[in-house]
């Protein structure tokens, strides 16, 4: 089994380095693309370009291994045995022996020992505002509006949820005092969705799955999957409270407080506001189109690493390893 | 302003510089009587808190006769906005991935946008009222 780990960590390696190819050269650049399909949608497919360096190695290899096995089972077709001993065969049925070189172990030890850096440089970012976020909350004070609420004594309008483990949703006194009940519950619904759908924490994995692209590819995928992430709890916050309006309405609320008080940080590179107004006020049809072409996608992929790739890959490691 | 380490606060320390953010300026003997009793802990262990606040920068204080007397050095509200702004900065976007918030901290579209978001809203507004 030691040459088979070989062999699927190579051929892993090469999917996963063209997969990353592929997302840096055609991943779409701009931040608020799709805008006419609904947030869940958007959020899966800014995911499955995220995250295609991981997901798509795994696919690729299960789907170049699935020949051997189903050949093993119905007991005809062998696929392994029709090429012969010739080659490194990507199958469990048929395990290929150990590599001559060490370049079996040696490449993928090293891109994991570089991936491994990356991650930990950006845990140790995120680790760090854990901390702050932590000090932020012993700062603020209990509110009235809730166990899972707390007050900042800010006057900026700011509504806020953070945490990993236990999320708390922070809102400034200038907020509260300036809204009405209704855009205050609106407010709290959107900030209680996030809570609910733990976006703090898949935001971190986000990030985790940025970090390995380079700047320029992954900063779009980040803000395709913020403003997605935004519309769904705008919608759920549409749901429990008002209807669409009623959120379009503290948006432009909240807004306009935001006008009077000096930014904080560095803004994202597009308004989200605006996106978020339009798509409250002229909501997208759900379209079974879409998800019928990513099923087509998703198996033509498997397919094709099943068929073509398979036979490639498996040349491509005899080549290296000999 | 601060490191980081100054800011992760203990829950005693946390409960010291709410008592002197609420009631002001106060000695040891002030600050035990608000937080210490109650917990049932001596003034020492108070004084050590207010001291290790006083070390992390977070605290000073001036000899009034044979105590000190300790003041926050900033406001509740000023830590909270240099805490938002240090984790607003962390990733370099303004914590648009890490922090949900309502609005994006830093959003400031011009006034026309605005307006016009208004207006779109205003004219829905009215279409259902009809």
């Amino acid at each position: 089994m030691t040459g088979l780990l070989e062999v699927a960590a190579l051929a892993g390696l090469v999917f996963a380095a063209g997969a990353w190819l592929v997302v840096v050269l055609f991943a779409p650049r701009d931040h608020a693309g799709g805008a006419r399909t609904s947030p869940g949608h958007r959020l899966v497919v800014g995911r499955a370009w995220l995250y295609a360096p991981l997901w798509v190695p795994v696919a690729l290899v299960t789907a170049a291994m699935a020949p051997g096995i189903l050949g093993a089972l119905v007991g005809e077709g062998d696929h392994c045995l029709g090429h012969g001993g010739h080659h490194h065969h990507l199958c469990p049925v048929h395990p290929p022996h150990v590599a001559e070189g060490e370049l079996g172990w040696l490449l993928p030890l090293s891109v994991a020992l570089a991936v491994g850096a990356i991650v930990a440089v950006t845990l140790r970012r995120a680790l760090r505002e854990a901390r702050l976020v932590r000090a932020l909350v012993a700062t603020s004070r209990p509110s009235i509006l809730g166990d899972d609420v707390r007050l900042l004594d800010r006057p900026e309008p700011i509504a806020l949820t953070v945490g990993w483990r236990r999320r708390t949703i922070l809102v400034s006194v200038g907020l509260v005092e300036s809204l009405d009940a209704e855009a205050l519950a609106v407010v709290l619904a959107h900030e209680r969705a996030h809570v609910s759908r733990g976006d703090t924490r898949l935001a971190l994995l986000d990030r985790l799955a940025a970090a390995l692209l380079p700047r320029s590819a992954a900063a779009p995928l980040l803000g395709r999957v913020a403003l997605a992430r935004e519309q769904a709890c705008d919608a759920e916050a549409a749901r429990e409270v008002g209807g669409p309006l009623a959120v379009a309405r503290t948006l432009a609320m909240v807004l306009r407080l935001r006008m009077s008080a000096p930014p904080i940080g560095v803004s994202m590179a597009s308004s989200t506001i605006e996106a978020r107004v339009v798509q409250l006020l002229d909501p997208p049809r759900p379209s079974r189109r879409r998800l019928a072409l990513a099923l087509i996608g998703l198996a033509t992929l498997l397919a094709v690493g099943a068929g073509p790739l398979h036979t490639a890959i498996e040349h491509l490691i005899t080549a290296a390893l000999h | 302003m601060f490191r980081l380490p100054d800011l992760v606060l203990g829950e005693l320390e946390r409960d010291v510089l709410d008592a002197l953010w609420t009631d002001g300026p106060l000695n040891p003997g002030g600050v035990h009587e608000r937080v210490g009793v109650a917990r049932g802990i001596s003034v020492n262990t108070v004084s050590s808190a207010l001291k290790r606040l006083h070390g992390k920068g977070l605290l000073e204080r001036t000899k009034v006769s044979h105590a000190f007397v300790y003041r926050a050095v900033v406001s509740r509200a000023e830590l909270q906005r240099y805490c938002i702004d240090a984790i607003a900065s962390q990733f370099g976007d303004g914590g648009g991935g890490l922090l949900a918030a309502f609005v994006d901290l830093a959003e400031q579209r011009g006034e026309d946008t605005l307006r016009r978001l208004e207006r779109m809203i205003a004219d829905r507004l009215a279409e259902d009222g009809e």
